[in-house]
C-alpha cells in the first residue's frame, strides 16, 4: 500500500473528527474546524473532505441520529479508523522530528 | 406568510436531491437545515436563503465532480463545452451578433415580465386576499348602465342578517381631503371613515395601538406612520407620543389617535393616510337607512367554503326590491381583480386599458425573443457549411444522431446561458431607467419562486426557439454527401430562412407603425384644441371660510401682479363627473333620455378658461342674479334639438326653473376616450370648490406668490396648495404616456436585433461571393453597381415584409385608435416614415459589410487561384 499524504485541511478535519469522538458529522465538524482555525469554512468543503478521507480509508461512517432540527433527517456520523489514527500519528512524528532539527527553535536556548 | 419564510428554499433542496440521490441528499439537507435555522435567527431570512443556495450549489458541484473521478461519464460534456468555446472564439463577429441579439431579447423579456408581475401583484399582500370581495352594482337608468362600487347602507344589515357566508365586512364612507392639525403642525391628508372590521379584514400592518379596539370610539382616528412622524417626530413609537394624543380634524373636531399603521403599500387599490371611526357619522347622518342613497363602499370576506356564484345569485336583486326609478344588480367583485379587471361598459365586463396593454406587450416581447431566436437559427444554419465537414466526419466515425443533436443543443445552451448572464446584469443596470420610464418602483431584491420561474421560463423559451431547429437540421445531414463535397443548403431551407427574415422585418414594421401611431395620437391629445385654454391656469381649493368671502377674495386676487382673471367652479372643467337625470323642458321626449352633466360656476368662468360663446351672453353681474339662468354647451343644444335655445326654460331637480342665456362652444369635459356630452352650467358661487386663476404668460411665479399671500390672509388656518390645470390634464393620460415610452424602447430593441441578424447574413453573403465580386471588379464593375448587386436580395425581402405588415398594422392600429372617441387618422405619412426608415436602416446595415467587400483589392483575393 502506497503511503497517502494528508493535506492541511484534511488534517484539520481528521483532528476535528477525533475531538468530536463519535459525534462527528458535517455541521459539527465544520463548527469545530471553524472554532480552532478561526476561519469560516463552507459546508460543502467539509463534506467533500470527509468523503475523500473515507475513500482513502482514514474514516468510516454510518447513518443515524436524526433530530427535529434537521427535519427528521439522518446524519452521517464519521469515526476514525486505525489507519487514520496511524496516519495522524505518523504525520505528527514527521513534524516533530523536523522541528527538532531546527536549531533556533530548540527549547532552552 | 411568516411560516413560508422560515422554510429553506425548496428548489435548492430539490436540485440537491435530484443531483446527488436520496441518501446523500438526506444527510446534506439535514446539515443544511440545521445551519439554516441558526443563520435565520442570527442574520435574517435573506442571508440564510442566499447561503443555503450557495451551500447547495457548492455541494452539488463538489460532489458531481468528486464522483466524476470515479466513473468518467461527463467527459463528453466537457468536450462539447470545449468545442463550443472554440467555435465561439473562432468567429467572434458571429458570436457577438448571436449573443448580443439574445441578450437584448431576453432583457426586453425580463423587463416586461417584471412589469407585468408588478401590475398583477396589486392587493395580493392581504392575507385573506382571495376571500375578499368588493361589493359592486350595475345600476340601469332608462338605457344606460353604470357600474360602480357604491352601495346603500341597509345592505350591511341585510348581509349581516341573511348571509351566513359573509365572515366580516369593512364599511367605508369616502370624505374629502382633511386638514389635520396638532398645535403648530398642520397639513392635508386623505382618508375615509371605516368600521372596526376594516383593520381585521384587510392586512394593514399595525405599528402601534390595540388592534381589537382601534375604531371603537366614535371619535377615534388611526394614522399612517409617515403622518405620525410628521406630527410627532421620529420617536412617535414611544408610549403616548402618538397613540393617545388627540388631533384636530378640519378645524372642528378632536379625534383620539388609537393606532398607527405602516404606510399603505403602493400596490394597494385602497390608498389612505388616515382612517376615522364611522360610528359618529352613522349616528348623525340623515337618510342613510334609505335604499336609495348609495354612499358607501363595502368589502366583504366570504367564508372559505362559500360558493361565490351562489352568493352572487342570491345577492343580485337585494337592492332592487326596495327601489324604483332605476334597476340595480348587486354582485361581488374579487379584490385581487380590482386593479386590472374592474372595467365595465354597459353592464358588461370589458378588458381594462392596463390589461389590454399587458397583453399587447407580452405578445411584443414574445416576438422580440422570436426575432432574436431567428437570428440565431439563420446564422447557425448559414454557418453550417463550415461545420458540415465536422459533422460528416463525426458521423463517419460512428457518432449517432442523438449525440450530434446533444452537441448542438449544448452549444445553443451555452450561448443562451452566456446571453442570459449578460441580460440579467443589464436588467439590474436598466431597472432604475425602466422605473423612471414607467413611473413604477420595481425592486427585485430577493430571489423568490416567481422570479426564478420568470428567469427559467424566459431562458427555456429562448433555448427552445433558438436551438431546436438548427440542431435537428444539422444532425440530419448525410455523412457521405457532406464528405463527398456535394452538400448544398437545399432550396426549401433557403426559402424557410428567407421567410424568417421577412417575418422579422414584418414584425419590425408592425412595431414601428404602432409606435408612430401611439406617438401621433399622444401628440394629438396634447395639442388638441379642447375648447378651453388649459395653459397658464392654476387652481386651489376653496374651504368654507374662503367661499363665504368669495367676492372680496376675487377682488383682492385681481389686485395681485400676474393674475388676469379669477373664477371658481364645482369641478374641474376637464373632469366633469356630476350629472343628473332629473331635468325637463317643454317638449322633451322621454324616448332616448340620457344623463346630462352639471357644473356650478361663478362669474368670469368663461374668461378664465378662455371658452368661446357661440350664442347669447354669459353670466354677468350687470344683469344681476335675481332669476335663475343657465349656460349650455352645443351638445346640449343638439340634444334639445332647437336652433335658437336662448330664452328657453329648463327645469332642473324638479324645482329650479331657469332660462338659457347662452350657448358655449363644446369643450372636452372628460378624457378624449369619451364623447362630449350635454352639459348645463349653473351660476352658483356657493356651490363651488375650486378656485381657478388665469395668470399672465410668464408671470406664473408672481401670480402664485400673490395667491399664497391672499390665501393666507383670508384663511390662515388652512395649509396652502396649488395645482396647474395642464398638469392635471397630462396626468389623465399617464397610462398612454407610459405605453408610448415603452413601445419606443421595445421597437428600438426589435429593430436593433433584426438589423444585427441582417448584418450577420449580409456579412456571410458578401464573404461567400468574394471571388465573384473580385472578378466583376477586374472586369470593370464599379462600387455602386456592386453594392446594388449585394443589397438587391435583401431589399426584396424587406419590401416583401413591408407589403405584408403595412396593411396588417393599419388594421391593428385602427382598432386601438377607435378606443378613443377623438383620434387621428392613420395617414400615409406614418406608413411612408416606417417604410422609409426601415429601408434606410436596412441599406445602412447591409452596406456596412458590403462596402468593405466592394472596395477590397481584387488582386488579393484572386492571387491564390
Amino acid at each position: 500500500m502506497s503511503r497517502k499524504g494528508l493535506g492541511e485541511f484534511e488534517e484539520l478535519v481528521l483532528l476535528a473528527v477525533c475531538i468530536l469522538d463519535g459525534n462527528a458529522y458535517g455541521v459539527s465538524v465544520k463548527e469545530e474546524v471553524e472554532k480552532h482555525s478561526g476561519r469560516s469554512v463552507l459546508l460543502g468543503a467539509v463534506h467533500i473532505t470527509l468523503y475523500r478521507l473515507e475513500d482513502k480509508g482514514f474514516l468510516s461512517s454510518e447513518l443515524g441520529g436524526n433530530s427535529a432540527k434537521r427535519g427528521d433527517r439522518r446524519k452521517r456520523l464519521f469515526t476514525i479508523t486505525t489507519l487514520g489514527r496511524r496516519q495522524l500519528e505518523s504525520s505528527q512524528e514527521i513534524r516533530q522530528s523536523m522541528w527538532k532539527m531546527i536549531s533556533f527553535l530548540k527549547p532552552g536556548l | 406568510m411568516k411560516n413560508q419564510n422560515t422554510n429553506p428554499p425548496r428548489l435548492a433542496s430539490w436540485l440537491l436531491i435530484r443531483f446527488l440521490g436520496e441518501t446523500q441528499g438526506e444527510e446534506f439537507l439535514g446539515d443544511l437545515a440545521e445551519i439554516y435555522q441558526d443563520r435565520y435567527t442570527n442574520h435574517g431570512a435573506l442571508h440564510a436563503k442566499c447561503m443555503y443556495w450557495l451551500d447547495a450549489v457548492h455541494l452539488i458541484l463538489g460532489f458531481t465532480s468528486f464522483r466524476r473521478n470515479r466513473n468518467r461519464r461527463p467527459t463528453l460534456f466537457k468536450h462539447h463545452l470545449l468545442l463550443s468555446w472554440r467555435i465561439l472564439q473562432r468567429d467572434k463577429a458571429f458570436s457577438f451578433i448571436n449573443i448580443s441579439g439574445l441578450t437584448l431579447g431576453m432583457l426586453a423579456a425580463l423587463l416586461i415580465v417584471f412589469w407585468i408581475r408588478d401590475e398583477w401583484s396589486y392587493d395580493r399582500f392581504h392575507e385573506k386576499s382571495d376571500q375578499i370581495y368588493s361589493v359592486f352594482r350595475h345600476s340601469t337608468f332608462t338605457n344606460e348602465v353604470f357600474t360602480g362600487n357604491s352601495v346603500p347602507y341597509p345592505l350591511v344589515e341585510t348581509l349581516e342578517k341573511d348571509y351566513p357566508e359573509v365572515e366580516q365586512m369593512a364599511l367605508i364612507r369616502q370624505r374629502p381631503q382633511a386638514i389635520l392639525q396638532d398645535n403648530e403642525i398642520m397639513g392635508r391628508a386623505s382618508g375615509f371613515l371605516a368600521n372596526s372590521d376594516f383593520f381585521s379584514l384587510f392586512s394593514w400592518q399595525l405599528l402601534a395601538g390595540e388592534a381589537s379596539t382601534l375604531l371603537d370610539d366614535p371619535y377615534s382616528i388611526v394614522i399612517s406612520a409617515s403622518q405620525a412622524e410628521k406630527y410627532y417626530g421620529p420617536n412617535w413609537k414611544n408610549e403616548n407620543a402618538a397613540v393617545g394624543q388627540s388631533i384636530l380634524v378640519d378645524n372642528n373636531q378632536e379625534y383620539l389617535i388609537t393606532g398607527v399603521f405602516e404606510d399603505v403599500p403602493a400596490h394597494s387599490s385602497i390608498q389612505f393616510d388616515f382612517v376615522l371611526s364611522i360610528k359618529a357619522y352613522l349616528s348623525q347622518a340623515q337618510g342613510i337607512n334609505s335604499w336609495d342613497n348609495s354612499n358607501f363602499q363595502l368589502y366583504v370576506q366570504l367564508r372559505e367554503d362559500a360558493d361565490l356564484s351562489r352568493v352572487n345569485e342570491k345577492i343580485k336583486l337585494v337592492q332592487n326590491d326596495h327601489i324604483d326609478g332605476f334597476t340595480s344588480e348587486v354582485f361581488l367583485h374579487p379584490l385581487t381583480d380590482l386593479h386590472l379587471g374592474a372595467s365595465f361598459e354597459q353592464g358588461k365586463k370589458v378588458l381594462s386599458g392596463m390589461s389590454y396593454y399587458i397583453r399587447i406587450f407580452s405578445l411584443v416581447v414574445f416576438f422580440i425573443l422570436l426575432i432574436a431566436g431567428i437570428n440565431f437559427i439563420n446564422l447557425t444554419i448559414t454557418k453550417a457549411l463550415d461545420r458540415a465537414k465536422e459533422i460528416g466526419i463525426r458521423k463517419a466515425i460512428g457518432a449517432g444522431r442523438m449525440s450530434i443533436l446533444h452537441q448542438f443543443i449544448s452549444h445553443s445552451l451555452l450561448l443562451v446561458v452566456i446571453s442570459f448572464v449578460f441580460a440579467i446584469i443589464l436588467f439590474y443596470l436598466a431597472l432604475p431607467l425602466f422605473n423612471t420610464l414607467t413611473g413604477k418602483n420595481i425592486i427585485v431584491d430577493s430571489i423568490d419562486s416567481t422570479t426564478l420561474l420568470a428567469f427559467v421560463g424566459i431562458g427555456g423559451l429562448t433555448v427552445l426557439i433558438a436551438s431546436l431547429y438548427p440542431a435537428i437540421f444539422l444532425s440530419s445531414l448525410q455523412a457521405v454527401q457532406v464528405l463527398k463535397g456535394s452538400f448544398r443548403l437545399s432550396k426549401r431551407g433557403l426559402f424557410a430562412r428567407k421567410s424568417m427574415v421577412v417575418f422579422q422585418f414584418a414584425i419590425s414594421v408592425l412595431l414601428i407603425v404602432g409606435t408612430l401611431t401611439v406617438y401621433k395620437q399622444l401628440h394629438y391629445i396634447q395639442s388638441k384644441n379642447l375648447g378651453l385654454d388649459r395653459e397658464n391656469v392654476i387652481y386651489t381649493f376653496l374651504n368654507p371660510t374662503l367661499r363665504e368671502k368669495l367676492p372680496a377674495l376675487k377682488e383682492e386676487l385681481l389686485r395681485q401682479a400676474g393674475i388676469q382673471s379669477v373664477s371658481s367652479s364645482s369641478q374641474s372643467p376637464l373632469e366633469v363627473t356630476s350629472g343628473t337625470h332629473s331635468y325637463s323642458w317643454p317638449g322633451l321626449a322621454e324616448e332616448g333620455r340620457k344623463e346630462i352633466h352639471t357644473l356650478s360656476i361663478d362669474y368670469d368662468f368663461l374668461e378664465v378658461m378662455d371658452m368661446q360663446l357661440q350664442q347669447g351672453r354669459t353670466f354677468d353681474t350687470a344683469f344681476g342674479a335675481d332669476s335663475i339662468t343657465y349656460l349650455i354647451n352645443e351638445e346640449f343644444q343638439q340634444y334639445m334639438g332647437i336652433e335658437n335655445p336662448i330664452g328657453e326654460k329648463v327645469t332642473l331637480y324638479g324645482r329650479d326653473v331657469g332660462t338659457i342665456i347662452g350657448v358655449v362652444e363644446d369643450f372636452h369635459m372628460s378624457s378624449l376616450y369619451n364623447e362630449i356630452e350635454p352639459l348645463i352650467m349653473l351660476l352658483r358661487p356657493n356651490n363651488t370648490f375650486r378656485l381657478f386663476l388665469r395668470t399672465e404668460a410668464g408671470k406664473t411665479k408672481e401670480a402664485i406668490a400673490g395667491l399664497e399671500a391672499v390665501y393666507k390672509a383670508f384663511s390662515p388656518d388652512v395649509p396652502f396648495t396649488y395645482l396647474f390645470l395642464d398638469e392635471q390634464y397630462q396626468a389623465t393620460y399617464e397610462n398612454e404616456l407610459v405605453v408610448g415610452r415603452l413601445s419606443i424602447a421595445l421597437t428600438a430593441l426589435a429593430v436593433l436585433i433584426a438589423c444585427l441578424g441582417l448584418l450577420g447574413l449580409a456579412t456571410f453573403a458578401a464573404h461567400q461571393r468574394l471571388k465573384e465580386i473580385s472578378i466583376r471588379k477586374t472586369l470593370g464593375a464599379d462600387v455602386g453597381s456592386l453594392l446594388f448587386l449585394l443589397s438587391k436580395d435583401f431589399m426584396v425581402l424587406v419590401l416583401l415584409a413591408l407589403i405584408i405588415a403595412l396593411p396588417l398594422s393599419y388594421l391593428l392600429m385602427g382598432q386601438w385608435l377607435n378606443s378613443f372617441a377623438y383620434h387621428i387618422a392613420i395617414g400615409s405619412g406614418i406608413f411612408l416614415t416606417a417604410a422609409g426608415g426601415l429601408i434606410g436602416i436596412t441599406l445602412l446595415t447591409i452596406s456596412w459589410e458590403t462596402l468593405k467587400v466592394a472596395i477590397v483589392n481584387p488582386a488579393k483575393i484572386l492571387r491564390s487561384e
